[in-house]
């Protein structure tokens, strides 16, 4: 197949030929990565149904290529917070292509279940599209008959598990409850399974006990009992993996994300800061205010969402959710130290009193520091600044993730916490931790405008799944005490002076004592072997400049006091005249002095400070390249 | 799942099988049958069997027209006063899409219904298909766009304005522009067929109702610029004065003095009793 480009004029059909193709060659599971991003151009100017469809097929590639580290992260957010069958069955079975079952994950199953247990379908997963129409019926075109359910491959993810599902022996207990109560949604045959994986985790003792939850009879009796219920016999005949003793963390590590963000991260252009500041919001009263006005000055968490959002687990659970840390902050002393503002994806639709509407009907208080926001200009900007994970057909929203970002008093990104669903308390911690930091409260030096991190330091950033909830932290916003240290400027500026007033010469000397003659000091006589100690001081303060002038964008610093150094030794010190001295001593002052400037400039990056691109869950950054 | 063992539920239990086996007896007479599935709704998911009879009932071209659609109420009903349903549900709605294809125009439109209001995938594929492909259409245009317009993510806007650009009936063109009503990038073509005085009052209506819900300022400029235009259909006036009465700019409004003359003249002078009445409620709420 001859390479298409990758956007919204590649059909379906393509789109899975391309897929199916990536899934015979391993080396090419980044590509499906990427595909699995909201924000992939392939997804634009596309329905939500065929978006799905998509996306499943996509997810589904990984259960022969293996579900590497970089797509967990997406798997595991079908299961938080997915509500269509397709997609949570596809993600089940996908997981369960993950080399390394971990404890962890379970949460995510038993959530899942609770969530499409009332919303569950036949779907088919063999074959592109993933509708299923009742068995033995080949009359509706482009469905099948073969099929399974959300419900079946989430039983069958707790199974793969293991030992590690564990757990979720509670939670599976209760949802036995709920349904011999009446209250629930699985089958006898589910039912059944259930139990029979409930039994075994309970009745576990040793990891050989576990071979009684690995056998295939259970999943086979289960084929027996109803072919509609059949737990997808095929998967149900593999041998369960057996969980070694280090088998049951899950990759949580800085270094289980590294692949995933660096596959995002590839060619994303960055929006300037000046372009952020052009953003006009109108708020739930019809107030107009720039990003700068409202994200300037104090930290702030600002959360996505647009009211026609189908998923109560997306948009609504993320307001009402804000309405929480209003509270919380409240009840912290927080309120008008830290801003909240949650932004549309769908502005033109979005007008003020539909903000207000939505955010009133989920306790949200609205004020001067708590704003529900629309961007009437600057969208653009707005998009690509955030790297939102979302697209549109037209201007309705196809598909999103679960956002929620902390601003610091620039209005920079300082940490995010994306697709799977966050808490209120850390989300508020991080941004207390913020405003205590000097992130929260100094006006900053901006971040580069380039978007790229060339010549500037890179961030040991993280990525973390704490309490279920994916966090992405800039590093920089851990250490700003470290940042924003003025000891190392002022020492060198001192170096520097002290090179320059350094008496180098006879009639250095002979001035130096005529002034310190009132205190008392003219017997001190001038002492030639002075002269390598001012050698010495004069190199050091040269290396200085260099060192700063990497992280500057001018050198002149850096020339004009080695221009002023060869003055001295050279003209001065060598030929011994004195105006070289003075043209020389001037030529390294001018040259400290424009160096320091330089470093203190606050619209110029400097290489203590994380650029945007650095971020860790935004393209452009990521540990991989940081190394 | 656990049944109620007292003898009033066993011999509910037991009169409800046997309504169901009445129901799917092919033996039966149609109307027998028809009204043997009235009362069958709670025994559908004892076991999957009894559903499976009903589905296999529904999905027989062969039997009358009546009893399948009897079959499927009695699914209807189950689907949303049963609670156990649930456990049913993937079947049900697999069952369903088996029958978009099904010969009998009535039974393939409810089956649709049901499957759109479910926000299905592959219900609105091939509908989209249809509205695109004429000759695939399962059912006609007006109908296939009043199921799209159930999930606004249906992708169903660029068709509809296509239709809406060119109609091939004026059901389709009004479902059409219903269905746009939901979609912000549409505002700029209701503004021009509200203006349109030769567009039927219908369209121009509902171009009003969703300019004022895609773009409420400027429908308050239109409603003023009607009212004032003694052109306009008293119809088409009184919606204008009702958007402003309710959602209108008060400051705005109180102050335009020669929009409250207008009122005042209609209150007095329309023939219009539905005119007269929205003019005086008006005038209650805006006059000086």
């Amino acid at each position: 197949m001859p390479e298409l480009p990758l956007d919204s004029q590649v059909s379906e059909l393509q789109f899975s030929t391309l897929v199916d193709e990536v899934k015979s060659e391993p080396a090419r599971s980044a590509l499906l990565v990427d595909l699995l991003r909201e924000d992939h151009p392939i997804y634009e100017q596309r329905g939500a149904a065929a978006t799905i469809r998509m996306r499943g097929w996509a997810l589904l590639a990984f259960e022969r290529l293996g579900l590497p580290e970089a797509a967990l992260i997406f798997v595991l957010e079908e299961l938080d917070n997915g509500r269509d069958a397709y997609l949570v069955a596809a993600a089940a079975r996908s997981l369960r292509s993950y080399a390394r079952p971990a404890p962890a994950m379970a949460a995510f199953l038993m959530r899942a279940l609770a969530n499409i247990q009332f919303h569950d379908d036949l779907v088919c997963l063999d074959h592109y599209g993933g509708y299923t129409i009742f068995p033995g019926d080949t009359t509706a075109r482009g469905a099948t008959g073969a099929g399974t359910t959300a419900i079946n491959q989430l039983l069958l993810a707790l199974r793969w598990l293991g030992s590690g599902a564990r757990e979720a022996v509670p939670g599976m207990e209760a949802l036995l409850a709920d349904n011999v109560k009446g209250g629930g949604a699985l089958s006898q045959t589910q039912l059944r399974e259930l139990r029979d994986v409930l039994k075994s985790l309970k009745s576990l003792k040793s990891l050989e006990s576990l071979e009684s939850l690995k056998s295939p009879e259970s999943p086979a009796s289960l084929d027996s009992l109803d072919s509609l219920d059949s737990l997808d016999s095929l998967r149900c005949a593999e041998p369960l993996e057996a969980l070694s003793p280090h088998c049951c963390t899950l990759p949580v590590s800085i270094g289980s994300f590294r692949d995933w963000l660096t596959d995002i991260a590839s060619n994303h252009a960055r929006s300037s800061k000046q372009d952020i500041g052009s953003i006009v919001f109108e708020d739930q009263d019809g107030k107009s205010i720039k990003f700068d006005e409202f994200f300037r000055g104090q930290p702030s968490i600002v959360a996505f969402f647009y009211t026609r959002c189908t998923n109560p687990l997306k948009c609504s659970l993320t307001i009402t959710k804000l309405a929480r840390l209003q509270k919380l902050m409240a009840d912290r002393g927080l309120d008008g130290q830290i801003r909240m503002a949650a932004i549309t994806y769908d502005p033109q639709f979005d007008l003020a009193e539909r903000l207000r509407g939505y955010g009133d009907s989920r306790g949200v208080r609205m004020d001067a520091d708590n704003r529900l926001l629309r961007a009437v200009e600057g969208i653009e900007p707005m998009r690509k600044y955030f790297q939102l994970g979302v697209n549109f057909i037209q201007s309705l929203v196809n598909r999103h993730r679960v956002e929620v970002y902390i601003l610091d008093a620039t209005g920079s990104i300082a940490a995010s916490f994306e697709r799977i669903q966050w808490d209120e308390s850390e989300v508020l911690g991080h941004a207390a931790a913020l405003l205590a930091s000097d992130h929260g409260r100094i006006a900053v030096p901006d971040r580069g405008s380039d978007g790229n991190e060339s010549g500037f330091e890179k961030n040991s950033n993280t990525a973390t799944i704490s309490n279920g909830t994916a966090v992405r932290q800039d590093a920089s916003a851990s250490r700003p005490a470290r940042l924003k240290s003025p000891v190392l400027p002022a020492t060198l500026s001192i170096l520097s002076l002290a090179a320059a007033f350094f008496p180098k010469c006879p009639v250095c000397w002979a001035a130096y004592l005529s002034v310190f003659g009132i205190a008392g000091l003219e017997q001190l006589p001038y002492s030639p072997w002075l002269l390598p100690l001012f050698a010495c001081l004069m190199l050091i303060n040269l290396g200085s400049l260099r060192f700063q002038q990497r992280s500057q964008h001018g050198t002149a610093g850096f020339y004009l006091a080695a221009t002023g150094a060869f003055l001295i030794f050279v003209l001065g010190i060598g030929f011994e005249l004195v105006y070289a001295n003075a043209i020389g001593v001037m030529l390294t002052i001018a040259g400290s002095l424009l160096s320091v400037h330089a470093s203190e400039t606050p619209d110029r990056p400097r290489r203590r400070w994380p650029t945007i691109a650095s971020h860790p869950s935004r393209p452009g950054r990521s540990p991989t390249q940081a190394s | 799942m656990t049944e109620p063992t007292t003898g009033g539920s066993m011999r509910s239990r037991e009169s409800r099988a046997a309504a169901l086996k009445t129901a799917t007896s092919p033996e039966e007479e149609a109307g027998t049958r028809v009204a043997a599935f009235a009362g069958v709704a709670r025994a559908i998911c004892d076991d999957k069997e009894k559903l499976e009879d009903v589905i296999k009932v529904l999905k027989d071209t062969r039997s009358p027209q009546a009893v399948r659609l009897a079959a499927l109420r009695a699914l209807q009903s189950a689907s949303f006063s049963v609670v156990k349903f649930n456990q049913c549900r993937p079947e049900y709605l697999a069952a369903l899409r088996s029958l978009v294809d099904d010969p009998d125009p009535e039974l393939r439109q409810r089956v649709l219904g049901i499957l759109a209001r479910e926000q299905d995938g592959y219900t609105q594929q091939r509908l989209l298909e249809g509205l695109r492909q004429p000759e695939k259409a399962l059912v006609p245009p007006e109908k296939a766009l009043q199921l799209l317009s159930y999930d606004i993510h249906a992708d169903a806007y660029p068709v509809a304005r296509e239709i809406v650009d060119k109609p091939p009936n004026p059901a389709a063109k009004r479902e059409a522009l219903r269905l746009l009503a939901a979609d912000a990038a549409s505002a700029p073509k209701f503004e021009e067929i509200l203006r349109d005085k030769n567009e039927p009052l219908e369209m121009r209506q509902l171009s009003a109702s969703a300019l004022h819900s895609l773009a409420p300022k400027k429908m308050q400029a239109y409603a003023r610029d009607i009212i004032l235009d003694d052109s306009e259909s008293d119809e088409l006036k009184t919606s204008s004065l009702t958007a402003l009465t309710n959602f209108g700019d008060e400051a705005a409004v109180s102050e335009d003095n020669a929009l409250q003359k207008t009122v005042d003249t209609l209150k007095d002078e329309a023939s219009s009793p539905g005119l007269k009445n929205s003019a005086e409620n008006f005038l209650k709420k805006y006059r000086k």
